[in-house]
């Protein structure tokens, strides 16, 4: 337990310096792009960590259902993800989901799973258009 | 001949470019281009700055809008390095395809972008031995799948992806010199339109088709969705442009292929490029933003893919 501010609230703190007293006097190009990748990239920390970890066990849980493995007891939510998405991976190459319905399975999951990531990298993406 | 400035530009990430201001005494001063290696390739498909001098050479005798390269390929401090033109002008996509200021030149880009693409495509690719054999596209596809490999992270995403090119890949009809990098954000555009094209560090012998899909992949339409080519037209109307300017017919389907192959080569760059950073080879924090960018073309994939069919 550690005293306020918390590690969301500290995050804030330097987005907020690097928006509001590093960018407006940067007049290097490189500088200034670099300094709004670097403030990007505490908004997605922020919204992992107000995520918790929710997300690992969501995927988790799916990546067992569609391997029909046992939940294992080894390792955090996110180790054991990792391993799935790996067996996942491995099983897609060998041509397991190249058709029929654990193909449509595979992709499914797989979607929910991106998007889920993109709820935290990058959620205006997660809108398509009608293409033309 | 002095150096009066010398200011360090957004580069490609395997390249330092530099706007190096010149002159004599009593002379005006000049702008040049200095484009050097850096450590640490983008791809293992990364041309280094020697092939890439002797590549917009041909093309600027081929008449493709190209800065014009000079004093040949050199070495500065141990690094291969080039001096080029400046082309002044906007590259930034997000205002080329929103800012009023560019209305008319998006009216004739993609016109002028499948004239260059198709006289950069009728240079003869086997003149530069660098090259090596033409790549067919299951040569790019087993090439993608060994940069996802070298990550060491499952991507089931990029999986389905990757089996699904495997299975549809076109034979090679015609072999051409193909740009790798042809997209919005790489072109040198005025008000008027097309000045030059940049980036030639991907390039290399294959299936011309490659650069069409690549120009349509979602991350180069920098947010103006709807228009799947660059931002800027349909897919129907790029196909045709092409046509007019002298290209082959190019399917939907063809199309549709190698825009798929370019959100796999893209999305695995981006992993790619965050390995350099997480093994240390280049710490970066813009290296290592690249590593969540990946799940924006796994949901690209996903999505192509499930209106291709099996």
């Amino acid at each position: 337990m550690q005293d306020r501010p918390t590690a969301t609230e500290l995050i804030a703190a330097v987005k907020h310096f690097l928006e509001q007293e590093v960018l407006p006097v940067q007049a290097d190009q490189r500088l200034r792009f670099r300094t709004l990748v670097a403030a990007n990239t505490l908004a997605i920390v922020q919204r992992e960590l107000n995520a918790g970890s929710a997300l690992a066990e969501d995927e988790g849980q799916r990546l067992q259902a569609l391997l029909g493995t046992q939940s294992s007891s080894d390792g955090d939510e996110e180790s054991r993800a990792r391993t799935g998405r790996l067996e996942l991976a491995r099983r897609i190459r060998q041509g397991e989901a190249d058709r029929g319905p654990w193909r449509r399975a595979v992709m499914a999951s797989t979607l929910t799973s991106v998007e889920a990531k993109l709820r935290i990298s990058n959620p205006q993406f997660v809108t398509r258009p009608d293409h033309t | 001949m002095q150096v009066r400035s010398l200011r360090r530009l957004a580069g490609g990430a395997s390249q330092e470019v530099w706007l190096v201001g010149v002159g004599n005494d009593g002379d005006g001063e000049r702008d040049v281009v200095l484009r050097r290696d850096m450590d640490g390739a983008l791809s293992t498909l990364a041309r280094t700055r020697v092939e890439e001098y002797a590549l917009m050479q041909a093309a600027h005798e081929a008449c493709v809008p190209v800065p014009r390269v000079f004093y040949g390929p050199l070495r500065l401090e141990g690094r291969n390095a080039f001096f080029m033109d400046y082309v002044p002008g906007e590259t930034i996509g997000r205002r080329l395809v929103r800012d009023a200021a560019y209305a008319q030149a998006r009216a004739v880009l993609p016109g002028q972008a499948m004239r260059a693409l198709v006289d950069l495509h009728a240079i003869d690719p086997t003149q530069f031995p660098f090259l090596g054999a033409p790549q067919t596209a299951l040569d790019l596809v087993a090439a993608l799948e060994r940069d996802l490999d070298a990550c060491g992270e499952g991507h089931p995403a990029f999986e389905l992806g990757l089996r699904w090119l495997r299975a549809h890949a076109p034979p090679l009809e015609r072999t051409a010199l193909v740009h790798g990098d042809f997209r919005m954000g790489n072109f040198v555009v005025g008000p008027e339109g097309l000045r030059s094209i940049l980036d030639w560090e991907l390039a290399h012998a294959g299936d011309p088709d490659e650069d069409l899909g690549w120009f349509c992949v979602r991350a180069w339409r920098f947010g103006s969705d709807r228009l799947a080519a660059g931002g800027i037209v349909p897919r129907e109307q790029l196909l045709e442009l092409h046509r007019v300017a002298g290209g082959h017919d190019v399917t939907l389907e063809r199309l549709r292929y190698w825009e798929i192959f370019g959100n796999l080569k893209w999305g695995i760059v981006t992993l790619s490029q965050a390995g350099r950073h997480l093994r240390g080879d280049t710490v970066s924090v813009e290296l290592a933003a690249l590593g969540r960018v990946a799940a924006e073309m796994e949901w690209e994939t996903l999505h192509l893919l499930s209106e291709a069919g099996e």
